[in-house]
């Protein structure tokens, strides 16, 4: 061991600098301006910099200074990498991946000079687990012979501990690319959304040149193209393979992944869709987005091959690793989805039974009435009777069939009720919209509305939601004694992915026995007006994929909550 | 005259079933749910004769408790019930439970009325016969009694 690294100057700059890299800041530029700044102050330096490797140019580019002598053109410095001598310390330290250290650079053949003053300098790789270097820390001082062996240790340990950190970090990028795609299950997020999150998620956790995501159709003949960034992205639905067919093919149908760094070797690969140009494929992975009971399709992700030899960009172990974690999570998501729509398809059945049945019941009643109403109408002609003995007869008849008619056409909404055709709308103006229509204009009821601000919109009817609300604010208003209240509010959800819309209001409120029953097809406490009602405004919500519940006290007044998923985000909102 | 209880959730049934049997003589009452159908049929005096009730009103049950309640006021009230579609099965259970019988609402191409008015007529005959029969029982048990004192 050197003097340097012995002394309790030197301990305790390494503690400083490990206290750093060790920190809670998740802002690692902040932690890196620090280090750099320490590590200079510390080998008595006069200007430190480090440089990162940009994989896709071949380059390394200035990411963090120190000292003296950077202005603005310096610090976007951009250094050509090659082998050759005379192109640059740094550069040379990338290409080898061995620490560099020269006394007088002006007799050192790989020095080309960014700043006049300078004559000693020291550069170190910062390389990965892999061996491959991530990017270069410099220092440099106006001295001769300023750095010796044990500099060019400490620095070597400096560079490790950033290594150290920089993994972390992607390792927490992957986490939280995984976390929040965990979110996503249950949310029932449209397909396509869903999909352009996974690719996004992975292009934060890996930088790649294109991500493509294969789906197989429905009875399962052919993995279709759902999903591209690139080139590929004019093929989505037309391009396919057959399962077993090529690379892609052969990950579904064996449910395996496959990661190579030339594609073209492998005796599996066909080259029918193509994200770049075979030759410039410099890695591949393909992992099967894998269901409950099969595999649901491929996650496809590609690197360009470098133009640069000392470049690697082929695909790691933990980059393999990652893939097929969120390709696993994906088909847990699509599982989700398609159960939860199962399962609503299953509820609806259900609520379709029922209606049919009381349907018939209230059908079967009507049409006895009339039936008695005919019978009469007949015994009261056959008696002679004048046309007033007939009136009251045949205006029953009238009553009869117009609430045959009324079934009908609440029988026709509950059908439509489910049918939407959606957008992301703004739940405020919705709410506003139908308390104008739904509310009376000369009445002593007193209105009160509370809408909270900032509210993300929601994907939905606006014409059969704003007609649920319209129902939900004419049946508070109906049930008003004078003097009454409406109290409508919207407000941010039990979730962050949530909007609450509620409806109260100061009427008798629903007696706990009929709570359970109110959103059921025909059940009406009011004499009249047939009880459909509710049940179409829980047919709504459902197909919203929201709930509706009554939380009123009887007595008291009834109070509807309806709680409503927010729109997906597209990834143009999430760039905003 | 003999007296008949219309029970029936819905106006229009009431009012055309009331109409038809009154035509026919009887004389007839309406209630529009179970429980005033049975404070009906316990405060009555004499009982109704006949008691016709729909199956379904507040509940599946509806009819059944109808029917409970008339034959515990008194044991010969017959009683008739009308099912609406789809109600057979529990008109079935009615029966077993000791209804006279079940007039479906709906059949096609029948005057269900006539036909209702009919089984009005037939319980009326055999509620007749039966505390005839009691009546007859009745006085045989008395005069047996008076032989042996």
């Amino acid at each position: 061991m050197t003097k340097f690294a012995c002394t309790c100057e030197g301990l305790a700059v390494f503690d400083r600098i490990s206290s750093l890299l060790i920190s809670a800041d998740r802002d690692l530029d902040n932690i890196m301006d620090a280090i750099l700044l320490t590590t200079m102050e510390s080998m008595g330096a006069g200007r430190a910099f480090i440089a990162m490797v940009d994989y896709e140019h071949g380059e390394l580019a200035v990411r963090y200074t120190s000292g003296s002598g950077w202005n603005e053109p310096n610090t976007r410095l951009r250094l050509k990498v090659s082998q050759e001598s005379g192109r640059g310390i740094t550069g040379h330290v990338a290409v080898t991946g061995k620490p560099h250290r020269t006394g007088n650079v002006h007799d050192d053949p790989y020095y080309i000079s960014h700043f006049s003053d300078v004559v000693s300098e020291i550069a170190v790789p910062i390389c990965d687990r892999h061996g491959r270097t991530q990017g270069v820390i410099n220092v440099e001082s106006s001295k001769p012979d300023a750095f010796g062996e044990e500099h060019e240790a400490f620095l070597c340990v400096i560079a490790n501990l950033t290594a150290l950190r920089l993994n972390e970090d992607l390792q927490a990028k992957r986490q939280a690319a995984l976390v929040s795609f965990g979110r996503e299950i249950g949310r029932f997020a449209r397909t396509t959304a869903l999909l352009q999150k996974v690719i996004r998620l992975v292009s934060e956790a890996i930088s790649f040149q294109d991500c493509s995501i294969f789906l197989f159709n429905k009875d399962h003949t052919a993995l279709v193209l759902e999903a591209s960034l690139g080139e590929l992205g004019k093929h989505i639905r037309e391009a396919h393979y057959a399962p077993g067919e090529g690379i892609t093919g052969w990950v579904a149908e064996q449910g395996r992944p496959v990661r190579t760094s030339d594609p073209r070797a492998d005796p599996r690969w066909r080259g029918l869709h193509e994200e770049l140009p075979p030759d410039k494929v410099g890695g591949l992975i393909a992992a099967p987005i894998v269901g409950y009971e099969r595999v649901l399709g491929v996650l496809r992700v590609l690197r360009r091959r470098s133009e640069y030899a000392w470049v690697p960009n082929n695909f790691t172990e933990e980059d393999e690793e990652f893939v097929t974690a969120m390709a696993s999570m994906l088909g847990a998501i699509i599982d989700s989805a398609e159960l939860v729509k199962r399962l609503m398809e299953v509820e609806r059945m259900a609520a379709w039974g029922e209606m049919s049945a009381r349907s018939a019941h209230m059908i079967g009643n009507r049409v006895f009435a009339i039936k008695g109403d005919l019978n009469e109408l007949r015994h009261v002609m056959a008696q002679g009777c004048a046309r007033d003995a007939m009136n009251p007869l045949i205006n029953s008849l009238e009553r009869g069939v117009f609430r045959l008619e009324e079934i009908l056409s609440e029988f026709r909404e509950f059908v439509v009720a489910t049918r939407l055709t959606t957008q992301p709308v703004s739940i405020n103006e919705l709410v506003s919209d139908a308390v104008r229509e739904a509310f009376p204009r000369n009445t002593d009821v007193r209105l009160e509305m509370e809408l909270a601000p900032d509210l993300p919109p929601v994907e939905a009817d606006a014409t059969k939601l704003r007609r649920c609300f319209s129902e939900l604010v004419e049946n508070s208003f109906n049930f008003q004694p004078n003097h009454g209240f409406v109290r409508v509010r919207t407000e941010p959800g039990p979730q962050p992915d949530r909007v609450r819309v509620l409806f109260e209001d100061h009427g008798p409120g629903i007696p706990e026995e009929n709570k359970k029953s109110i959103f059921r097809p025909f059940f009406s406490t009011r004499s009249k007006g047939m009880g459909l009602g509710l049940s179409i405004v829980k047919g709504i919500v459902d197909a919203h994929n929201g709930t509706i519940r009554e939380t009123g006290v009887h007595g008291e007044g009834a109070r509807f909550e309806i709680v409503l998923p927010a729109a997906a985000e597209t990834e143009q909102s999430q760039e905003n | 005259m003999y007296r008949i209880l219309v029970v029936d959730d819905e106006d229009a049934v009431r009012t055309a079933v009331r109409r038809r049997i009154e035509r026919e003589g009887f004389e007839a009452d309406e209630a529009e749910n179970e429980s005033q159908a049975e404070k009906k049929i316990n405060s009555a005096e004499p009982p109704y004769d006949v008691v016709v009730t729909d199956m379904v009103m507040d509940s599946e049950a509806s009819g059944a408790t109808v029917l409970k309640a008339a034959v515990s006021r008194d044991i010969f009230t017959e009683v008739i019930v009308l099912t609406a579609y789809g109600n057979v099965a529990n008109a079935v259970e009615c029966m077993k439970l000791g209804a006279f019988d079940y007039v479906e609402k709906n059949i096609p191409g029948v005057d269900v009325y006539d036909l209702l008015v009919l089984k009005i007529e037939q319980a009326v005959q055999r509620r007749r016969s039966s505390i005839g029969t009691m009546r007859r029982a009745d006085r045989i048990l008395k005069s047996i009694s008076e032989d042996d004192d």
